[in-house]
C-alpha cells in the first residue's frame, strides 16, 4: 500500500510542481482573504516575513479544493479583524510573537495557525512546524555611507552601540564620520528577535536604536527616505522575492534600502542566480514555521484539517509534499525531508 | 532461520567485529556523544522472520529486546557536525548492521553508519563497497528539540528507504523489503563535542 501511495504522491507532486510554476508566474498573490472564511476553514495570522508566501500558499492549496480551505491574514494594517465566520473580533496580530500570542489566547474558532519567522521558546502549548529556510542579513541605504561588507563583530558593535559612526568600524576607518542610524523592526517581529539573538544581543533597548520601528522588510518606510546612514535587518528570502521574483508591491519593497551587501566577506545576495547565499553562516539562517496548538493537532476534527496542509510529505501534508516550487518562487530555500518536523514550544 | 544462515550470520558477526572507533573530540574538550537507536516492532520482526530475514548489530553497535517495544539496535555517536534542530550536517556512528536471509543463505554487512540531519536518513556502506546506502528514514510523527536544547534530539517512525529496500532485496535475493515500509521507530540523541 505504501508503494502505491508513494506513486500517487509522486504524480501529485508533479502536478503540484506545475501548479507552483503557474503560481510563480502570476506574481504577488492577494493579501487578506477576499471572502469570509468558513468556520471550518483554516486561518493564519502573524509574521510579516512569510505573509506573502502564505498568501500564495492559500491560492495554490485552495485550488486543490481541500475540505478545509486555507486563508492568511496579513500583519498589517493595524485594526480589528474577524478571521472567519463565528470568530471573535481580534486586534490584527503584527509579527510572529503577536501571532503566537493570539493563537494561545484564542481557540480554533478564531485562529488556527500563527505564521512565525522565529523559533520556539520553551513551552509545550504549540507545535512549531518548519517548511522553509530563510537568511537574515543587513540592509542599508543605497548609495549611503555604509560599507559593502561588515563583519559579525562590527554588526554586533553597531547594534550594541559600540560603533556609532561609520569611521569607528575597524574595517572602515577612513569612511564617513556620520552617525549610524540603527533601526530595528517593531518588538513583535520574528526577524527582530532572530537578528538580535544572532548577534548575541539580549537588551530590549539600546541608546543608539532609533525610536521609529519600521515594518520589517519594507525599505519604503518614511524613516529611510533621504537617510544615507540607515541600517536595518532584512529577510534575505523576502528581499529576493521582492527584487527578483515579483513578490513585492506597494510598501512591501526594498525602497531606499538594499541587502546586496556582504557579511563576514560572504555576499548575502547572489545576483547572478537571483538567490540568497546559502554559504552564509548558520548563525544567519533560520527555519520559518507554521505554529499550531498541540491540542488541535491531536484533535480528531481539527487535526486532519491541519495535517492535510502542514504534515510531513510521507504523511501527505500538501505543503511538504507539493510546495517546493512555491517555496523557491518566494525566495526561500526548501527543507527537503525535514519539512514538517515538529518542535514543541510557544 | 536455517542452520546455514545462522552459521553465516555468526561468522559475519565475528569477521565484521572491527576496531571500535573512538568519538572525536576537540583537543582539550568533551567528545561528541549520543546514539541513534533503531527499534523494530514485533510486527515487523515477525514479518521479517517469517520471510527468513534477520538483522544483527555489529560492534560497537549494541542490541536489545523488549517484549513490548521490539528489538532495538543502538549505534553510538563517534563524531559529526550536525545541528539537529536546524536539519544541518551529519553524525558518524560506530558499529554496523548485518542482514541475513535464512532461505537464500545470503548475508550482507554494513559499516560506516551515518545519520544525515538534512536527509533524516540512516545510511551505511556495505562491506566491500564505497557508496553509502540509505537504509532507514525518519517517517511520520517526527519530533525534534529546539535550538539551544542539549542534548539535541530527533525521534519518529522509522521507514525503510526505497534505495535500501532495493539494495537489500538484491543482496539477499529476497522480495521482502519495500520503500516506505514501516519498521518501528528511530531516535537520535546528540551532544556536540565541546
Amino acid at each position: 500500500m505504501r508503494s502505491v501511495t508513494r506513486k500517487l504522491a509522486m504524480t501529485s507532486a508533479v502536478a503540484a510542481a506545475s501548479l507552483g510554476a503557474v503560481m510563480a508566474s502570476v506574481g504577488t498573490a492577494s493579501a487578506d482573504p477576499t471572502v469570509t472564511p468558513a468556520a471550518t476553514d483554516i486561518v493564519s495570522v502573524g509574521s510579516d516575513t512569510i505573509q506573502s508566501f502564505d498568501n500564495g500558499l492559500s491560492v495554490a492549496y485552495n485550488a486543490t479544493s481541500p475540505a478545509s480551505k486555507y486563508y492568511s491574514w496579513d500583519a498589517t494594517p493595524a485594526g480589528n479583524i474577524v478571521p472567519k465566520t463565528g470568530a471573535a473580533t481580534i486586534a490584527r496580530p503584527n509579527g510572529s510573537s503577536a501571532g503566537i500570542s493570539t493563537l494561545n489566547s484564542t481557540t480554533h474558532t478564531t485562529v488556527d495557525i500563527a505564521r512565525s519567522s522565529r523559533g520556539p521558546k520553551t513551552g509545550t502549548a504549540d507545535w512549531f512546524i518548519p517548511f522553509a529556510v530563510d537568511g537574515v542579513g543587513w540592509s542599508a541605504y543605497t548609495g549611503g555611507h555604509a560599507p559593502a561588507n561588515l563583519t559579525s563583530a562590527e554588526l554586533t558593535g553597531i547594534y550594541n552601540c559600540t560603533y556609532t559612526t561609520w569611521n569607528s568600524l575597524p574595517s572602515n576607518p577612513t569612511s564617513s564620520t556620520a552617525t549610524i542610524k540603527v533601526y530595528l523592526p517593531q518588538a513583535n517581529s520574528g526577524t527582530r528577535s532572530f537578528f538580535l539573538q544572532a548577534l548575541g544581543i539580549t537588551a530590549t533597548s539600546e541608546p543608539c536604536w532609533q525610536t521609529a520601528t519600521p515594518e520589517e522588510n519594507e525599505g519604503t518606510d518614511a524613516a529611510f527616505q533621504s537617510n544615507p546612514d540607515a541600517i536595518f535587518p532584512y529577510s534575505l528570502s523576502h528581499y529576493v522575492g521582492q527584487v527578483y521574483k515579483g513578490k513585492g508591491g506597494g510598501t512591501d519593497l526594498p525602497g531606499a534600502l538594499d541587502a546586496n551587501r556582504s557579511l563576514d566577506g560572504v555576499a548575502q545576495i547572489l545576483t547572478a542566480s537571483q538567490d540568497w547565499n546559502s554559504a552564509l553562516s548558520l548563525t544567519y539562517t533560520r527555519n520559518v514555521y507554521h505554529v499550531v496548538r498541540q491540542a488541535d493537532w491531536s484533535d480528531p476534527v481539527q487535526g486532519p484539517r491541519l495535517k492535510a496542509l502542514l504534515d510531513r510529505a510521507i504523511s501527505n501534508g500538501w505543503l511538504c509534499k507539493n510546495g517546493a516550487s512555491l517555496i523557491t518562487s518566494y525566495g526561500f530555500h526548501t527543507l527537503g525531508a525535514a519539512c514538517g518536523t515538529r518542535t514543541a514550544g510557544i | 532461520m536455517n542452520r546455514t544462515a545462522v552459521r553465516a550470520l555468526a561468522a559475519a558477526v565475528a569477521l565484521a567485529a572491527t576496531a571500535v572507533a573512538l568519538p572525536s573530540a576537540s583537543a582539550t574538550g568533551t567528545p561528541a556523544s549520543g546514539s541513534v537507536a533503531l527499534t523494530a516492532t514485533n510486527t515487523f520482526l515477525s514479518q521479517a522472520l517469517q520471510s527468513g530475514i534477520a538483522a544483527v548489530p555489529l560492534p560497537s553497535a549494541t542490541g536489545s529486546y523488549d517484549s513490548t517495544a521490539g528489538a532495538t539496535v543502538s549505534f553510538p555517536v563517534t563524531g559529526g557536525n550536525a545541528v539537529l534542530p536546524r536539519f544541518y550536517g551529519s553524525l558518524t556512528l560506530g558499529g554496523g548492521l548485518a542482514f541475513a536471509d535464512g532461505r537464500t543463505g545470503k548475508i550482507v554487512c554494513f559499516h560506516q553508519v551515518a545519520f544525515g540531519a538534512d536527509t533524516q536518513a540512516l545510511t551505511a556502506v556495505p562491506d566491500g563497497g564505497t557508496a553509502p546506502v540509505a537504509l532507514f528514514d525518519l517517517g511520520d510523527n517526527t519530533v525534534g528539540s529546539a535550538v539551544g536544547v542539549t542534548p539535541q534530539t530527533l525521534t519518529g517512525d522509522a521507514d525503510v528507504d526505497p534505495a535500501g529496500a532495493a539494495y537489500l532485496d538484491k543482496a539477499l535475493n529476497t522480495t521482502f523489503f519495500t520503500g516506505g515500509q514501516v519498521v518501528g521507530s528511530l531516535s537520535v540523541t546528540f551532544t556536540p563535542a565541546s
